[in-house]
């Protein structure tokens, strides 16, 4: 069965090197087609505006049937939890997590943090995904502290 | 769009990717432990802990997904405590020849998966197999136009060709194939085959409207057969199942167990609605049966 998530795989990456969307780039490891790096550009007039923010993507044999799992620094963004669509694919799924960074659903959080600050503390809410902003600017070596503490859940299926 | 007309693009290196069927590289030449330091694993090790994970989990469950053929009497322990209107609707199918089911597993698919695996029996078991499969195909081929209009790049093929591998077993091995070698192929694939049915309900709504527009409420018809037909959680309702059989051209008898029937004698259309478009194509096989519950669909079997 292997097979078939890999094809889908290797189709998916055409399609995105082939028609890539806007602000979203991404691509398998070299080794190991089920891990792929991806970046995405925070959505302009945002607070995530200028930051780029790189995403592992990890799949299992599962996919396109089930989603894939993948982290984003501080932000809200489970993408497709509950309504995942085999027919979704990886340029999709970076879309929408990208629009999602533009209009976050505090009612079904992936970060408790980011959805509570976002209900509650609009101005602290900010200034961490500024924060976050800015450290995406950094090389990971550079990168301060603390990194993994305001990492985001972004897949649960 | 056909790859090939596509011009090549300096930033495409698929060529770098492995091949297909090439085995995964493995991703942690070390062993990993419960001693393990979480902090010292790569993310490639972490990747490989959570496909094999997920991978073992899912081929545990994998055999559960359309269970084996079981006495109906056995759902009755579910309704000992205070449902005697629901015992006596088991007591009265089984009386009725109804004697035996198998469960579906309860992950949101039971109504696509059990219809998938009942539409392929009985290929398989129909007087005629290759006028069946040659009838099956017909219609199949004839509803590719509304897929194509509904879904882009023939992102449906992925799914409709694992149905139509299975049709082709089905039509070579004929009479040597039973239910169960039948049902072991459909669980390699059931969730690509089950979620095809999803989208052919779609695409018969999407692209004939009128009929179905009247009970689609405050929402379009394409966010309503994306959010409640196409996303993998979403629960068959009855104007989904309506498009499916008018779409396939197929009949579908639906016993409905109902914890307010009133006392007295039961009668067969207090249990049973039949669902079988005007033009269906299967009048002479018997129909695809299933047993719903509140929230769940089994497969209900009527041995002969």
């Amino acid at each position: 069965m292997s097979t078939n998530c890999k094809r889908r795989l290797i189709r998916d990456f055409k399609r995105l090197s082939t028609d890539p969307p806007g602000g979203i780039s991404g691509s398998p490891c070299p080794d190991n087609i089920m891990l792929w790096n991806a970046v995405i550009f925070g959505p302009a007039e945002t607070p995530f505006e200028d930051g780029t923010f790189k995403l592992v993507l990890t799949f299992d044999e599962s996919y396109p049937n089930k989603p894939p799992h993948g982290q984003i620094p501080f932000a809200d963004v489970p993408p497709e939890c509950n309504r995942w669509s085999p027919t979704y694919d990886v340029a999709a799924i970076l879309t929408s997590i990208q629009s999602l960074l533009h209009d976050p659903n505090p009612n079904s959080p992936a970060n408790a943090e980011a959805a509570q600050l976002y209900r509650e503390n609009m101005k602290e809410y900010v200034r961490r995904v500024k924060a976050t902003v800015e450290e995406s600017w950094l090389d990971p070596d550079d990168k301060i502290d603390e990194e993994s503490e305001s990492e985001a859940q972004v897949s649960a299926s | 769009m056909n790859p090939a007309d596509t011009p090549a693009t300096p930033r495409l290196r698929t060529s770098d990717l492995p091949d297909d069927d090439a085995p995964p590289v493995a991703a942690a030449s070390r062993e990993i432990t419960q001693d393990t330091p979480l902090a010292s694993l790569t993310q490639a090790e972490i990747a490989a802990l959570n496909e094999r994970m997920l991978n073992e989990t899912n081929s545990a469950s994998r055999d559960v997904l359309i269970g084996p053929i079981s006495p109906i009497a056995q759902l009755r322990h579910a309704y000992l405590d205070g449902s005697p209107s629901v015992l006596r609707q088991i007591d009265w199918l089984e009386e009725k020849g109804y004697t035996h089911y198998r469960a579906a597993a309860r992950d949101g698919n039971c109504f696509y998966r059990s219809f998938a695996f009942c539409y392929l029996d009985r290929i398989l078991h129909a007087p005629n197999l290759s006028s069946a499969v040659a009838r099956f195909r017909d219609v199949l081929s004839s509803i590719e136009f509304s897929l194509e209009l509904a879904f882009e790049d023939d992102s449906y093929k992925e799914f409709s060709e694992q149905l139509n591998d299975l049709i082709n077993l089905v039509a070579i091995q004929g009479s040597e194939m039973t239910t169960e070698d039948l049902l072991g192929f459909f669980l390699e694939v059931t969730d690509y085959v089950s979620y095809f049915f999803r989208l052919v309900a779609s695409a018969e709504i999407r692209s004939n409207t009128p009929p179905y527009s009247d009970f689609i409420i405050d929402q379009d018809v394409v966010s309503f057969c994306q959010s409640q037909i196409e996303a993998v959680s979403s629960e068959a309702d009855h104007l989904a199942i309506m498009a499916l059989c008018n779409a396939l051209r197929v009949s579908i008898k639906l016993a409905a167990l109902n914890a307010h029937l009133p006392d007295g004698k039961i009668h067969e259309a207090q249990i049973f609605t039949d669902i079988a478009p005007e033009n269906a194509m299967d009048k002479d096989l018997p129909p695809i049966m299933l047993l719903f519950r509140p929230g769940h669909y089994d497969i209900l079997l009527k041995p002969r």
